[in-house]
């Protein structure tokens, strides 16, 4: 054969249109001639898309795919070198063949294909695996986070056993030998979050009963977006003025030596989970059918009644929810416990007494910490910790929400 | 006469009750009014031409807050220019091609934990993946990375229902013609679905730049001497300043922290208000 | 109405030496576990008018929607038994699905132009089929609009958004963006439901002309339609278990004049008063 020589080949090739291009390694894959190790190509390919371990890795936007785009090309390339050259020289030939348009005839229908056969559409390909890239990001951020908190967090239980960092009252990282118990801040976390969670469920939940039941139309479209803009506040910020404000104000009214305390961290909380709290109670307050309101008020129960006894308890799961959800705020939040709950490492008696939640002493730490030493890993088993109980908080809320939502659908 | 006293009772305990109501919706509301309201004032004295524009002096008990201002813009360009193409994409892919599996219902319940995660262990994860494993140090690409991680969530969300709210009869006419999925995705759907995208994603970025805790986990600078010139630079940010200004610098001047302060507060709402017109007028002229 | 009394039994159920352009033979479709049709066989005739015709919520819209597979958007619906374009199956492993419906337009229910202008619209198909020569596409905009006998209407606007249309213009415009892809099968589900009668009549005149080049399949609630422009005539009832059968199917003169089955009859008559 004249042809076998394999720069005639290449140069055959590069004469052929960019979608025949494309094409020559799925026909070559589709020919029997062509050796196993060319066909493995794909599987192996395929393999390198889905798995966690990349050059750069996937949960890096944009950057994460690049490499993907690149190895596709590479692994083409691969495909178009492991194939025998008397092949290749046969299927570059076909394929030249068809790819002259103008030579066949077109027939009425307009030169489509008559037989409805698949065709093989390349970008529409690389957009499907890319879009699916994308959309499996969300799995791949969390899962990342997840592993790298336990990848730099675990190797602390070498030095401190499990139980005795869950449960030791006395963290000194920097003293020799360090101690590292967390029991202090896992208390302080609790006391801040229940306390918030205690101020703002009542007013959340009243608030919400307002605005989807009592409240004119007037104020509560001027209400709603007030309380949007309250999520919008970043933390930073709400935290300097409770510093300025709220603090004197807590020394003063309790009689307290500061006004650094967890009380005032919790009353600060509250109203930073209170936009997720009426906003997730008043969805589902509107979301109970008309029809049980109109029962009610067939029965002669006034709207007082009807919120108390009817409305309330139809929605008491999305109610649950958004106290969840609420939580999860209250016990993820940073700045602003960091500034006011006043840092103190004892294990806490009281709310009225400083204390240092979890999130604040990663803060407070986390620039100090010498990189992959111990007070590094402690902070990092610390942050998850607060990963695992998020994640637990706002798994309970998304499963109650869903109940909730499937109740009321028909 | 009983029943009519009762009913009497029933309604007076109304009157209260809705009182009581209203009484709550005041204590949510009115903080929010007294916090922009207080930061406006006291912060609105100590804005100057000076302060807007010259880098702080004096271990910033000096100058002004420039170099955080410019920083905190190039947070929200980098922040927008990760998060934005890969929260869309993730948007079109749950919406137009994602099946109902167990996959999708994976990607879903990831999407909600994902938005519950605290704002510093995002921190951590930029500190451990971005700054020391892939070594791009405390920079402006590790900072706008880990943001846009924590932004992509809520943009995730809102495109999606700004994806869901396109017509489907549009969809059915653009692939009955034998457009392709992708063809009618990109020639159809996001061009209707844009606004509700763009809204979403200010939003969430305005949000993003917002947060404290990752770009101090993450290492912002207190002090620069210079503006960053490259996305591997140090960089300054306007929360983390304020942060600083106002708890870890003895003898700080009040009126530096307001000034922070008021600047912060007007970036992050005049965004956030912008979002929010930009949907409620594309909501009036759905309607 | 006329009633050819004399001539109906000697028509054949398909008039032989027409070709048949669509076939399905024992069809079932399946939403989930919900039966829609079961067993259909029925064979559409080239170039002629095929009404579909039956109570509402008979699968009427789910059979029309068998022949350019608009029900795989549908996540779990389910098709068994063969449908058939020109003796090739459709429902076939290999086939392309774009392809087919390229060669099998649709008009909708609702007029549903896309939220761009006159131009766009009409050119969206052969955009995306890649011509993007902009004298070409000119040309292809004008023939559609003027074959949907839309073109004098709208020669002044072409470059405004469709939605400004009246519905009837909208419809017709819609029709032209089929006809722009330059299929050989029009299916059209109750197109005129949401348009006024001079609008509807407008429609009706452009389908009896369109059908000397193009198959079209009808779905209709409307009798007097169905008498008025079709050729064929297929009527659709739903059993006891909601699942939608075909009942009755031949030339549209026999079908309404002289049924065979009592259940047309009744409906029929029923529907005319």
């Amino acid at each position: 054969m004249l042809g076998t020589d394999a720069k005639s080949i290449l140069k055959s090739i590069k004469a052929l249109p960019f979608r025949k291009k494309v094409l020559l390694p799925v026909r070559i894959l589709s020919d029997s001639r062509v050796p196993i190790g060319a066909k493995l190509v794909i599987p192996g390919l395929l393999l390198y898309l889905i798995m966690p371990l990349d050059l750069i890795p996937d949960f890096i936007p944009v950057l994460g795919q690049l490499d993907d785009l690149l190895v596709i090309i590479l692994a083409l390339g691969l495909i178009v070198r492991l194939c025998p050259p008397q092949v290749l020289h046969e299927l570059v030939l076909k394929l030249g063949q068809t790819s002259s348009p103008p030579a066949q005839p077109k027939n009425q229908s307009g030169g489509r294909n008559p037989r409805l056969l698949k065709r093989f559409r390349l970008g529409e390909k690389i957009m499907e695996l890319f879009i699916f890239g994308n959309g499996v990001l969300a799995i791949v951020v969390l899962v990342g986070i997840f592993g790298l908190l336990l990848k730099e967090g675990l190797p602390i239980f070498a030095h401190t056993p499990f139980w005795r960092f869950l449960f030791g009252d006395k963290w000194y990282p920097v003293s020799s030998p360090p101690t590292f118990g967390i029991l202090p801040f896992l208390v302080a976390s609790l006391m801040i979050t229940v306390g918030a969670i205690i101020i703002a469920l009542p007013v959340g939940v009243a608030t919400a009963a307002y605005l989807a039941e009592v409240a004119p139309k007037a104020i509560r479209e001027s209400v709603k977006p007030l309380i949007e803009l309250l999520a919008g506040v970043p933390s930073v910020v709400i935290g300097f003025v409770g510093l300025l404000v709220l603090t004197p104000l807590v020394r003063n009214v309790f009689h307290l030596n500061t006004g650094l305390t967890g009380l005032t961290a919790a009353i600060m909380l509250a109203f930073m989970s209170l936009p997720v709290i009426v906003s997730v109670s008043e969805d589902a307050l509107s979301m109970v059918p008309n029809e049980y309101k109109e029962a009610s008020y067939a029965l002669g129960a006034t709207r007082w009644q009807t919120i108390v006894h009817v409305l309330i308890p139809a929605a008491i799961s999305g109610i649950t929810a958004a106290v969840m959800l609420g939580v999860g705020r209250a016990i993820g939040e940073t700045m602003t416990v960091l500034m006011v709950a006043g840092g103190a490492l004892s294990v806490p008696h009281s709310l009225a007494e400083p204390m240092r939640p979890m999130t604040a002493t990663i803060a407070a730490e986390v620039n100090n910490a010498v990189r992959g030493g111990l007070q590094y890993q402690a902070l990092f088993a610390i942050g998850a910790a607060l990963f695992l109980i998020t994640f637990a908080t706002n798994l309970i809320a998304d499963v109650v929400l869903e109940r909730q939502k499937r109740r009321f659908q028909t | 006469m009983i029943r009519s006293e009762r009913g009497h009772g029933a309604k007076a305990t109304e009157r209260i009750a809705f009182g009581l109501l209203a009484l709550a919706t005041f204590l949510v509301v009115a903080p929010v009014i007294y916090i922009v309201v207080f930061i406006l004032v006291n912060g609105s004295g100590s804005i100057s031409w000076e302060f807007l524009t010259q880098a702080p002096r004096h271990r910033g008990l000096e100058g002004g807050i420039f170099p955080a201002i410019v920083g905190t813009f190039y947070l929200m360009i980098g922040t927008l220019l990760f998060a934005l193409p890969v929260g869309v994409f993730s948007a079109i892919y749950l919406t137009e091609y994602a099946r109902r599996n167990w996959l999708t219902r994976l990607i879903n319940l990831s999407i909600v934990n994902l938005a519950g995660v605290p704002s510093i262990v995002f921190g951590l994860f930029g500190l451990g993946l971005f700054v020391l494993a892939m070594r791009s140090g405390s920079s402006l690409l590790a900072a706008s990375l880990t943001l846009a991680c924590q932004a992509l969530a809520m943009i995730i969300t809102t495109s999606r229902e700004a994806l869901m709210a396109v017509p489907r009869s549009y969809r059915e006419g653009s692939l009955a013609l034998g457009a392709t999925k992708w063809q009618t995705v990109l020639h159809v759907v996001l061009p209707q679905a844009m606004p509700g995208i763009i809204t979403g994603t200010v939003l969430a970025t305005s949000r993003a730049i917002g947060e404290t805790a990752p770009i101090l986990a993450v290492g912002a600078a207190f002090l620069l001497p210079s503006l960053p010139s490259s996305p591997l630079d140090q960089f300054m940010a306007l929360p983390y300043h304020l942060y600083i200004v106002a708890t870890q610098v003895p003898g700080m001047p009040e009126r530096t922290m307001w000034g922070t302060a008021l600047v912060l507060l007007v970036v992050v709402l005049s965004f956030n208000t912008m979002a929010m017109v930009v949907r409620w007028r594309f909501r009036q002229r759905r309607v | 109405m006329v009633i050819f009394s004399g001539e109906i039994e000697r028509i054949p159920a398909v008039p032989a030496p027409e070709k048949i352009k669509l076939r399905t033979s024992g069809v079932n479709l399946f939403y989930g576990t919900f039966q829609a049709l079961r067993n259909i066989s029925i064979e559409i005739p080239a170039q002629a008018i095929t009404a579909i015709i039956g109570p509402s919520g008979c699968g009427k819209t789910s059979f029309l929607r068998l022949f350019n597979r608009m029900n795989d958007l549908i996540h779990n619906a389910r098709v068994e038994g063969s449908v058939e374009l020109d003796d090739m199956p459709i429902y076939d492993q290999n086939t392309d699905v774009v392809e087919l419906r390229k060669r099998v337009g649709m008009v909708f229910q609702k007029p549903n132009p896309f939220p761009m202008s006159v131009f766009d619209n009409v050119a969206f198909g052969p955009r995306r089929h890649g011509k993007d020569n902009r004298k070409e596409l000119e040309e292809i905009v004008e023939r559609s609009l003027h074959r949907a006998a839309l073109l004098d209407e709208v020669k002044d606007k072409i470059h405004e958004s469709a939605l400004s249309l009246s519905g009837g213009q909208q419809q017709r415009l819609c029709i032209a963006r089929v006809l722009a892809v330059d299929p050989e099968v029009i299916l059209m589900d109750e197109p005129c439901s949401a348009l006024d009668p001079v609008a509807t009549l407008k429609i009706e005149d452009l389908m009896r002309a369109l059908s000397e080049n193009y198959t079209i399949v009808i779905v209709t609630h409307n009798m007097q339609q169905a008498a008025r422009v079709s050729d064929m005539a297929a009527f659709l009832m739903m059993a006891d278990d909601k699942t939608g059968e075909l009942v009755e199917y031949g030339p549209t003169n026999r079908v309404f004049t002289n049924p065979k089955d009592p259940r047309t009859e009744s409906y029929i008559t029923g529907r005319f008063g």
